[in-house]
């Protein structure tokens, strides 16, 4: 299986930003998308701004509350649940489109699907008033581990150590707090700073923003990753009453007000108090960003509407959606702009 | 009832204060046993840094002291574990004699305050911001402040650093956004390559300029009454 394939190039590249082949395509939409991680000390809030290519890509034939079943026996791998090499399926139409779960079990033609989405609420297929239909399509697609994305031993992508004080670490939003975790040169393995062991499986979930934190001495360093572009509206859980850090997932920079998510689910507006809010990190601390009653975007730290304020591919955004969602409303998704 | 009226209105240096000894050697800041007394400082505690050595924060967010000292002879650096941020209050920072504290988590201060750096050395090796209000920075003989990390847009406040004797103030990644915001005794700061130095002269300057200038006057002074003779 071929994983989505990304390149550490440590140095000056020539190349910055997106690199896409077109941005209408009605052949597979292919790219690469490149970051930059500044030198230490330093930190970096990103995810992955591309899709792995996808080993399937299907119609539903039939449903239950967390299965799909298709025609035929179109799944050729006997196990999708390899916790070292998960698969996602990631719906492409429908009402659920744009949400990716994780591969919980599988047959020759059936994929059972964690439909809590890293929540701790499930959504499931066959929900009243939000139900999935025969017909809408679900690719599967490789995911991401801590160990394939960054590596381990002497295939470590980013510097380890003994401790997270002296190694550089990738951190992960746990509603709460960010948790580092990295590599400890001394165990051989990807580990957080709570203990916990192992760590090399720790999943990277699709549509997730975390933080890449290069420590004091370090340089800079670019980030490429290769994969297919986005051509489906996006997808992603949140439940509310809580703060996500999700990741601009489109290979083309799009404005602050992408982040409204007008498509599915939606922001809602007010004060400063009352508005949900979009957040985006400035190297040192996050500036929060919210809309107004009249659909202007408003920041403590500029002037004026910053709607048109373009998001890099790849950027983390923290989405604080202050009241509970249920259904639907618990999926924030808006349409490719192109 | 009165009692707590009058306890909303303490000032800062009536916040709790924690030591750190890093007895665990494990140089995490969320360990009860590397504090003295042994408990996580809570937010706005005012830290009393003991022994040499790496701080490190992992608290996995920001997290607000009121005030920082260092005491003297101490070298210490104040670490991030992922993406931490230290929010420094109305206490400010005072380093003792020959003390050393580096900053590779990014600061940001969050109320006018006073540090007194004196004769040691603070290093800011990630973003600094101001804001709002004015940091009040004393400087002495010996004593040097390195601004290493990337120049911030955000800065609200005002940096007014007073000093004498021979200091050093390098700013390697400042900008005209920084600098704008930055006094030196009084006077408006500029860059000078990668030190920070006050675009107007200091009284000592002037009293050398003032000779120079006396010098040039009395050259070209003699220089009149000597033309006839050159004549000759």
């Amino acid at each position: 299986m071929t994983r989505l394939h990304t390149l550490f190039i440590i140095g000056g590249l020539v190349l910055s930003g997106v690199v896409a082949r077109a941005q209408t395509s009605m052949t597979v939409p292919v790219g690469a998308v490149r970051i930059t991680l500044p030198a230490g000390p330093s930190s970096t809030m990103m995810g992955i701004p591309i899709k792995a290519t996808s080993v399937l890509n299907v119609p539903v034939a039939s449903f239950t509350a967390n299965t799909l079943n298709f025609a035929g026996n179109p799944i050729a791998s006997s196990n999708l649940t390899n916790p070292a090499a998960p698969f996602f399926a990631r719906f492409l139409t429908g009402n659920h489109a744009g949400r990716a779960m994780l591969v919980t079990a599988n047959t020759s033609n059936s994929v059972t699907l964690d439909t809590k989405d890293a929540t701790s609420i499930t959504l499931a297929f066959n929900t009243s008033g939000f139900s999935v239909v025969a017909g809408d399509r679900v690719e599967i697609v490789p995911g991401d581990t801590l160990a394939t994305l960054f590596g381990t031993g002497g295939n470590l992508k980013i510097v380890g150590g003994l401790n997270n004080f002296a190694a550089d670490t990738v951190s992960f939003w746990n509603g709460v707090r960010f948790v580092a975790y990295f590599y400890n040169t001394s165990l051989g393995y990807w580990i957080s700073q709570d203990g916990g062991g192992n760590g090399n499986n720790t999943l990277i979930t699709p549509d997730i923003g975390f933080a890449v934190t290069r420590k004091i001495g370090r340089p800079s360093m670019q980030l490429t990753f290769l994969g297919t572009v986005p051509n489906h509206r996006s997808g992603i859980r949140h439940i509310g009453s809580s703060s996500k850090v999700i990741v601009q997932p489109l290979p083309v920079p799009v404005p602050l007000s992408y982040f409204a998510f007008a498509a599915q689910g939606g922001m809602s507006t007010g004060s400063t108090f009352t508005a949900d809010s979009v957040s985006l990190w400035n190297g040192g601390r996050w500036v929060s960003y919210y809309r107004n009653s009249s659909g202007q975007w408003l920041t403590p730290d500029r002037i004026g509407d910053q709607g048109s304020l373009l998001v890099a591919p790849g950027t983390a955004v923290s989405i604080l959606r202050r009241t509970s969602k249920t259904g639907g409303a618990s999926i924030l998704g808006e349409l490719t702009p192109y | 009832m009165y009692k707590y009226l009058f306890l909303s209105f303490l000032p800062a240096a009536a916040f709790a204060q924690s030591q750190w000894l890093d007895l665990s050697s494990d140089s995490s800041f969320s360990n009860p046993a590397n504090w003295s007394p042994s408990v996580v400082p809570a937010s706005n505690s005012n830290l009393l840094i003991g022994v040499s050595g790496t701080l490190g924060f992992d608290s996995g967010g920001s997290y607000t002291a009121s005030s920082i000292t260092v005491s003297p002879g101490v070298s210490s650096i104040f670490a991030p574990s992922g993406p931490e941020s230290l929010i420094l209050g109305s206490g400010g920072i005072t380093l003792g004699s020959g003390s050393a504290l580096s900053f590779q988590l990014p600061v940001q201060t969050s109320a006018s305050s006073a540090w007194s750096i004196g004769a040691a050395s603070v290093t800011f090796s990630n973003l600094f911001e101001i804001r709002p209000g004015t940091v009040s920075l004393n400087i002495s003989n010996g004593g040097s402040i390195n601004f290493e990390g990337p120049s911030s847009p955000a800065w609200t406040g005002t940096l007014a650093i007073t000093g004498s004797g021979s200091f050093s103030i390098t700013a390697i990644g400042f900008d005209s956004n920084n600098v704008d915001n930055v006094t030196i005794n009084g006077s408006p700061a500029m860059l000078d390559g990668d030190t920070l130095i006050a675009a107007i002269p200091e009284p000592g300057t002037f009293a050398s300029l003032a000779g120079l200038a006396a010098l040039v006057v009395g050259v070209c002074s003699r220089r009149k009454k000597a033309t006839p003779q050159d004549s000759i």
